[in-house]
């Protein structure tokens, strides 16, 4: 057991010197220290750093252009030429699973963001004023929710035609639902304690009290809750992907990847050309959980660690 | 009761009218123009036959008249013909309806039935190795989205150890056997419900922790009651209330699942017709199977609330239900 840091304690070096001379701990920094505790949360967050690092620098580490057909090579097995192998077209799969991993990091980042987002105003909306606005906006939530989002998400997508952007776009409109119920409940709790209703007796507007009074207070439980939102869309691109109608070739994506698996010539014989990104989507999914797993226990107050 | 009932049902018909609205819009907002499948390629169109068309076809009225037109056909049980070939999409969806929820109904029951004996199973056993294994790789099935554990099971029981036929719902050239349905349903069925299988686990797993340390159980234990009548009878009655709403609540995504399980095992369900449709743009094709799986989920959310009621005795039926 280390030295126990809360309370209060002089820390000369963390603060600049004309703000102030105590430091009590603060809620990020508790969360922080407790986050660390959870040992698979941690190297989650290594093994996502490494996923995305790959990535990002994917052009940095690849040995051959993602899209450059070679038909002398084609189907190859893992060797030291091709480390993961070549696809019926004779592309490198190690070149093209680290650039799928930008087109996941992309969609996963842009759609939950925008799933946030329209959540979190949503959600807001709906817990602060209640009454009317909240009828509303939760039989739209039920209503959302009743469709399985993966077959409404089909259907848009075969009205508008795949593509990166159409794909982010329609997983950040249809997977907000889950965020606006957590928003507003929080907000219930929120609205009713003292520091609002002062707020609202100095005559602050509404906005200013949804945005800066009570919104912060929420954004611990969002983080945890972003967490899985980015890897539910990942997991969805993927699935999109997989069905041909997400991230269109030649692009790579891990989930185009793995939908030349439908092929039972290709599932049997090359299995190197569908288990990369397999592996990958599975593995990043299952950091990703363990990190939001991790946040929502650092930041739980009930929850003694 | 029967008020607590009729609440529930009466609640989902403004869900189903939105439901309905949305599905009729999407298809508004559709590109292309309906009036293309009826037009023959060969014969020369002049714009005044356009229009003939188009009001032989109701089509020149405006759009809520046409939405009620369609409503009111629905309601008659008529869902449209398919685009493609004519088919009575009503006839085509029930018949493909069976096949998918025989898929669901199964992996439901094996992630159910597996999931709580190891929930149980584990809590009883807390940080035992038994519990961090399994716990473990509750983990893993959790993230395991029914893609990628479908191809998987695929490769490893089909491909490789040839356990298991890959696709199909039965053996061709034999006649249909309840044993060769269940032969070709293992996979299929397997692979969908391993998700659920963990999802259940933990929370049974949670729940019976809870309950196991309320002082009933040590009430019932000294009364000298036999351990498995205390932990069935007694704890678990009260775990398996959260278990219930999980449950209901991934009825969506078991439908989601199916999807993707069908088009790997080539299983004559819903979600191959429904990727077909999109494929193709069979708009009155497209449209019958969102309504009948918003029903279908519709009627799932209710039973759940209703077993919920059967088996939680607190439940008070004068009052709003207890789910938000």
């Amino acid at each position: 057991m280390k030295k126990d840091t809360r309370g209060v304690k002089i820390s000369p070096e963390a603060i600049p010197a004309a703000d102030a001379l105590l430091e009590v701990e603060s809620p990020t920094r508790r969360a922080w220290r407790r986050f660390r505790r959870h040992r698979l949360a941690v190297a989650s967050l290594l093994v996502l750093l490494l996923i995305s690092i790959l990535a990002v620098g994917a052009p940095l580490f690849q040995r051959y252009p993602p899209n450059k057909i070679d038909l002398r090579a084609h189907s190859q097995p893992p060797s030291s030429e091709h480390w993961l192998g070549t696809d019926r077209l004779g592309r490198d799969i190690w070149s093209r699973t680290i650039h799928g991993g930008r087109v996941s990091l992309v969609v996963g980042l842009s759609a939950a963001f925008l799933s946030t987002l329209i959540g979190t105003i949503l959600g807001s909306l709906s817990g602060y004023y209640r009454g009317a606005v909240d009828m509303v906006i939760m039989r739209l939530t039920d209503v959302v929710m009743t469709f399985p989002s993966i077959v409404i998400m089909l259907t848009i997508a075969a009205f508008v035609g795949p593509g990166l952007r159409n794909v982010i776009l329609i997983i950040g409109a249809l997977s907000w639902p889950g965020t606006a119920r957590l928003v507003r409940g929080q907000f219930f709790s929120f609205r009713e304690q003292e520091f609002v209703e002062a707020a609202r007796c100095l005559g602050v507007r509404d906005r200013r009290i949804i945005a800066v009074h009570i919104l912060p207070n929420v954004l611990a439980p969002l983080l945890a809750q972003v967490t899985f939102a980015v890897g539910m869309a990942i997991l969805t691109e993927a699935g999109l992907s997989f069905l041909g109608l997400g991230v269109p070739l030649p692009t790579p994506s891990w989930g185009n990847m793995l939908e030349t698996a439908r092929n039972l010539e290709i599932l049997q014989q090359g299995p190197w050309m569908w288990m990369p990104p397999a592996v990958m989507t599975l593995l990043t999914v299952l950091c990703v959980n363990f990190i939001g797993d991790g946040l929502r226990d650092a930041i739980d107050p009930r929850l003694i660690l | 009761m029967g008020r607590y009932l009729l609440r529930r049902l009466l609640i989902n018909i403004p869900v189903l009218i939105s439901v309905t609205i949305i599905i009729f819009t999407l298809t508004e907002l559709a590109p292309g123009d309906v009036t293309d499948f009826f037009i023959n390629p060969e014969l020369e169109m002049t714009p005044a036959d356009m229009e003939q068309l188009r009001i032989r076809l109701g089509l020149d009225a405006p759009a809520p008249v046409r939405y009620l037109r369609w409503l009111n056909q629905v309601l008659h049980g008529n869902l449209g013909y398919r685009f493609k070939n004519g088919d009575d999409v009503a006839w085509i969806i029930g018949r493909r309806l069976q096949a998918t929820l025989i898929l669901i109904g199964a992996a439901l029951l094996f992630g159910t039935l597996l999931g709580i004996a190891l929930g149980v199973f584990t809590a009883l056993r807390q940080y035992s190795l038994w519990d961090f294994t399994l716990t473990g790789l509750s983990f893993v099935g959790i993230s395991m989205p029914a893609f990628i554990s479908g191809i998987f099971g695929l490769y490893f029981f089909s491909v490789r150890l040839k356990l298991f036929p890959s696709g199909g719902m039965w053996t061709i050239g034999q006649g249909r056997s309840v044993g060769d349905l269940l032969y070709h349903l293992v996979l299929p069925a397997g692979t969908l419900s391993l998700a659920y299988i963990a999802t259940y686990m933990r929370y049974t797993r949670f729940s019976m922790l809870e309950v196991i340390r309320q002082d009933y159980i040590t009430t019932a234990r000294a009364k000298g009651l036999p351990e498995h009548i205390v932990i069935l009878r007694h704890a678990l009655r009260n775990a398996i209330l959260p278990v219930v709403t999980i449950i209901g609540l991934s009825i969506p995504n078991l439908v989601v699942g199916a999807v993707f399980i069908e088009t790997i095992y080539s299983w004559p369900g819903m979600g191959s017709l429904y990727l077909d449709a999109v494929l193709s743009r069979d708009y009155p094709l497209i449209m019958g199977i969102n309504l009948v799986s918003a029903v279908v989920i519709l009627t799932a959310n209710l039973l759940t609330d209703i077993f919920y009621s059967v088996v939680d005795p607190r439940i008070r039926y004068d009052e709003e239900s207890s789910r938000g």
